[in-house]
């Protein structure tokens, strides 16, 4: 089994609700309905989100917290998971409907499975796929997965959405690092790697993220200068080699 | 007793899969067990494929044959790709009394090898070997006196690919195709969709078809750019095997891709420049999962029983003691 984790921040308009209300529109749709889903929110936003996952098809479980940062939020609804592999869903992403179906087919107890995520604007237009370079930078030797070498020579493609983690990997990584405010994904997928756990790429496109959304992460780098994000740059490309976030 | 002989002309090549050279060593190996099967080369470093190992053939080349004094006889048989149409003019110049049979192994070949206006009944060819009822009657509407043989490709058994199993890479296949249309193939595509740069295409270096069948239970398609092989041996391991196909559209379907509602199997295109479009728009659904995967069944090949040389011989014979009470 599986345990889709949606963390939501707030529902303060109406581009928020609908992308919210796309995102579980899409768990009800995948071909696999092998999964439990899990909602992580303030005591506050739980109000909020009871009128809308009546959509879905699944009953969610919440875990409740009281926390800022997002890395902090993770992990805490990690130690609250029972599943073997959770996936992260945002509130603006949204699964294609084979994705989970995938998972079962492409795990081989794999650590980390990552798929080529669409990224995509509020117009609904592609900016990109993710990923991809992995398919052909590691074709001569383990084609589909990373290692750290590679991983650091295409850092800029890394993305962890829609990917699937392994709960007790996550754990002992020791989760996201929330000192790294910027790249704390790409800095997450290189610690795997480093540590040996096989992190794999899925040939399959199974997540749309959409970029820019209000309150997004992506949204809130816009608001660090560039010293800083180059300072995150390069402190999330050495920080890997550091287990504990100290 | 000693036995009749069969000599089989073979083109040159690599020694790998080829669906036009593995028809010829099939023909030789259905007679190797009544006959004396010789494959004739025409260089010292002549390669066999490996994988058609028939122990009754012997390999050599022309020149060995002459070397041990093997003499072709009146009731011998030939059999001679269409391409060697200067060979079997020798033939006929040095008056060498043997039966000739044409393998038509590649019909865009036939044309191609005759001078303006020869026949090929010109060359003293009455017997032709076709792999199917197409390149029969295609044959047939220019060259209507010449008798008809269809001996049928055997295909191995295989598995059909489960992809629950396996991990099928989103790569292409190209079968068949010459070495510089594979890489103006290649660059069109990734210059027309630099997104799937990311996607490894190789090409079908496959030693034998169970080399083949690996390569495709590891794709996501097989490509086919050559529309004039003649009975698409590699697509049809792909039906069998549930490996969607691609490419571009044959000249003279075989039977077994074609009815009257269309092909059975696999998108065709007849524009050259269209096919990267349509790969591209298949890696697309692939990347999705929203290919919507037409299968076929089984796809079996009747066993061959017709043996037409022996009629040939018999009827050789005959005339040979007609002559000789004379």
């Amino acid at each position: 089994m599986i345990d889709i984790l949606i963390p939501v921040n707030d529902l303060n308009n109406e581009t928020n609700i609908n992308l919210f209300k796309t995102a579980l529109e899409s768990l009800n749709q995948q071909v696999s309905q092998e999964f439990n889903v899990v909602i992580t929110c303030k005591k506050d936003v739980k109000e909020q989100i009871l009128t809308y996952v009546k959509i879905l098809t699944k009953t969610p479980s919440y875990v409740i917290h009281d926390l800022n940062t997002y890395q902090e939020i993770i992990n805490n609804a990690v130690n609250e998971l029972h599943s073997d592999y959770f996936l992260i869903l945002e509130q603006d992403d949204e699964l294609l409907p084979h994705h989970i179906k995938n998972f079962y087919v492409y795990n081989k107890g794999q650590s980390l499975i990552l798929n080529l995520p669409l990224e995509i604007n509020d117009k609904n237009e592609v900016m990109g796929i993710r990923n991809e370079i992995f398919w052909a930078a590691a074709i001569n030797n383990n084609i589909g997965n990373i290692d750290a070498k590679t991983g650091i020579d295409n850092f800029n493609n890394l993305s962890m959405d829609g990917a699937f983690i392994n709960r007790e990997v996550f754990k002992e990584v020791n989760g996201i690092k929330t000192k790294i405010e910027i790249y704390f994904n790409q800095e997450f997928i290189l610690r795997c790697a480093n540590n040996g756990y096989d992190v794999f790429i899925m040939p399959k496109v199974g997540i749309k993220h959409m970029m820019g959304r209000e309150g997004s992460y992506f949204d809130n780098c816009k608001d660090f200068e560039n010293d800083v994000k180059i300072k995150y740059y390069d402190k999330a490309q050495k920080e890997y080699l550091i287990n504990r976030d100290i | 007793m000693q036995k009749d002989k069969l000599f089989f002309f073979d083109v040159n090549h690599s020694g790998n899969y080829n669906e036009s050279v593995d028809f010829l060593y099939q023909i030789a190996g259905f007679y190797s067990e009544t006959y004396e099967v010789y494959i004739l080369h025409e260089k010292d470093d002549y390669k066999i494929i490996s994988y058609r190992d028939y122990p009754n053939i012997k390999h050599m080349t022309f020149k060995q044959l002459s070397q041990k004094k093997i003499n072709i006889t009146a009731t011998d048989v030939i059999f001679t790709p269409e391409s060697y149409i200067d060979v079997i003019k020798n033939l006929k110049e040095n008056k060498v009394p043997a039966t000739i049979v044409l393998v038509c192994m590649s019909y865009s070949q036939i044309l191609l090898s005759l001078s303006l206006g020869d026949n090929w009944l010109h060359y003293n060819i009455k017997h032709v070997i076709v792999p199917n009822e197409s390149v029969k009657e295609f044959c047939q509407s220019i060259f209507p006196s010449v008798k008809y043989h269809t001996f049928n490709q055997q295909m191995q058994e295989m598995d059909k690919i489960d992809f629950s199993e396996v991990i099928p890479l989103p790569t292409i296949v190209i079968g068949n195709g010459m070495q510089g249309e594979v890489s103006s193939f290649v660059n069109h595509f990734f210059l027309k969709y630099p997104q799937y740069s990311f996607i490894p295409i190789r090409t079908l270096n496959s030693g034998d078809l169970d080399h083949a069948y690996i390569q495709l239970k590891e794709s996501s398609c097989l490509v086919l750019l050559d529309s004039s092989v003649s009975d698409y041996q590699i697509a049809k391991m792909a039906a069998n095997v549930d490996c969607p196909v691609l490419g571009i559209a044959p000249q003279l379907p075989p039977q077994w891709l074609y009815d009257e509602n269309g092909y059975r199997y696999g998108e065709w295109t007849s524009n050259y420049y269209r096919l990267v479009d349509m790969v591209a728009q298949f890696i697309e659904s692939w990347l999705t999962d929203t290919y919507e995967h037409k299968t076929i069944d089984k796809i079996n090949n009747q066993a061959n029983t017709n043996d037409f040389v022996k009629e040939i011989i018999e009827e050789k014979k005959k005339l040979i003691e007609n002559k000789t009470k004379k």
